[in-house]
Parts: structure tokens; sequence; C-alpha cells
């Protein structure tokens, strides 16, 4: 289920996209939901550990990821830290959902859109839990 | 308002903010990022660069550890700041933004009711191949 903690959270990491460029692995990459995920929100293909090719900026390092991406694949891959989705558009809250069949724990600061489908997410702060987005707007906006 | 057109060989960037700040939103994977990057290339180091800046005021970017002193000495400028919002919760920033006669483009999912209603502007980040603008989305705040 994914957990979000809408205030200020010491030891969460904010700018996961300069985290990102400086730990994260080369299979981390190649993995079909990071694939998925590259292709759906940057548009782009991984070729491999090392190039993914962008109709923007041809073959490129998967440092040059969008921020919303780089936050996704850390949020997937590296349990051992609590990431800030504020690089995360809209565009990557179906993706948060999907990681978050196993236990996640996001810092929340944004208003997500979480779509009009129901959903199942952990407001840590009140330790309610929301199954849709009237409710989460009812529910997190007192902490935005 | 004021037209800036920023570009390299791969990107270019032609954006006109309608109001002093305006607070970049959208969708991931349209080019904030890229633009900042681009700008703070720049600021450090405007020709070595070989980004081009052209338009109605020079452009700098903000940086986190020396903003205090960048925003004493840029005036009738348009002013990045970058994605890690934690220092936009730093009310001198704030202020100090709102003395100067610059205009600010910040890229923050936030509300930032430190700014009057008036001065602000929300737009997406649009992109269609290399070409990226701007797009006003609302007034509101939310």
């Amino acid at each position: 289920m994914l957990n979000v903690f809408c205030e200020d959270m010491p030891g969460a990491i904010f700018d996961a996209s300069l985290y990102f460029n400086n730990t994260y692995k080369d299979r981390w990459i190649t993995k079909p939901l990071s694939r998925d995920m590259i292709r759906d929100v940057d548009k782009s293909e991984v070729i491999d550990e090392r190039a993914i090719w962008s109709p923007v900026f041809g073959y490129m390092s998967p440092t040059r990821l969008s921020g919303g991406v780089k936050t996704l694949i850390l949020i997937d891959n590296d349990p051992s830290h609590i990431f800030s989705a504020s690089y995360c558009g809209n565009n990557c809250a179906k993706w948060l959902l999907k990681i978050a069949e196993k236990k996640v724990v996001i810092n929340l600061w944004h208003l997500m859109d979480f779509g009009s489908d129901e959903f199942k997410i952990r407001v840590l702060n009140t330790g309610k839990i929301i199954r849709n987005m009237g409710d989460f707007v009812f529910g997190v906006g007192d902490f935005m | 308002m004021c037209h800036v057109e920023v570009s390299n060989r791969n990107v270019v960037y032609r954006l006109d903010l309608h109001k002093r700040i305006t607070l970049v939103r959208g969708n991931s994977g349209t080019g904030k990022t890229a633009l900042y990057e681009m700008m703070n290339d720049y600021t450090d180091f405007p020709t070595d660069s070989g980004i081009n800046v052209s338009g109605d005021k020079p452009c700098a970017a903000l940086s986190y550890w020396y903003w205090e002193h960048q925003l004493r000495r840029l005036h009738d400028c348009v002013v990045f700041l970058g994605e890690p919002q934690y220092y936009m919760e730093l009310e001198e920033l704030a202020e100090a933004m709102l003395r100067t006669d610059n205009y600010y483009v910040l890229y923050t999912r936030e509300n930032l009711p430190v700014f009057p209603e008036d001065d602000v502007e929300v737009c997406e980040m649009k992109a269609n191949g290399r070409e990226h603008w701007l797009t006003a989305v609302s007034s509101e705040r939310k």
C-alpha cells in the first residue's frame, strides 16, 4: 500500500533527482517496471544500463531522465530511504500506485491527482486509509 | 510581459512571463529540470556553456547556497529557481525576491501564499519535440 506523509519529514530525501544521479544502480534501469515508467513518462526507450534513447536528447545517460522518473525508480528500488515525490507530476501517480503493490512510504508536499479510479492510500499524518480522490483532497488538504 | 528564449543543440524554450512570479508545474518529463540545469550552466559560464539566451531581460539561475549574495546583484532580470522546493520555505528568500524588480520562474508544486496573488501566474511546461513553452493553467494556487 502507498503510505504518504504530508508534512516536513526529517531524513526524507527531497532532491531525489540529485540523489539518483549519484546512487542509482545499473540494474535498476533495465528492470521491466523501470522500462515501462521511462517509456510512459519520458517517452524514452531503455537501450541498456547506460543508454536511453530520448526523442529530444537522442542517446542519453540515465542521469538525464526526468526528476519524476528518477523519483519513481528510487522509490521502487531503494526501500532504505524515504523520498519526496515533489518532482513527480500527475503522470507519475499511476506508477506510484503500481510500485505500492508492495509497501511504500513517500513524503508528499503537493496535492497529487491519483485519478478517478479507486485506490488505497494511508495518510500517515492521521492514520486514515483513503480510497478515492475526493476523500484524498479532504484528508490531506489541511497539511498542504 | 517579458519574453525570453533559451536554447542549445537539443531544445529551445520560448517563455512568455506575464507576471513577476511564474510557478511552473505540470507533468514529469516535460523539460522543467533540463531548463533549470541549462540556466545554471549559463549563469556559471555564459559563453563557455554554449547556451543561447535572448529576450527582454538578462537571465540567471539562483543557487541554493548563495541566493542572498546573488539577489543583491540581480536587477531587472529573469531569475530561475530550481526544483528542490525546500528552500522555497525560506520566508526571507521570498521577502528578498519581492523587494527586487526581477521576474522569477519557480518550479514548485506547492502553494506559496507568501507571494501576493496579483504577482503570480501558474503555468505548465508544454513540449513538442525540441520546442518548449509555458501555458497558463489557472490563477488559483491549488
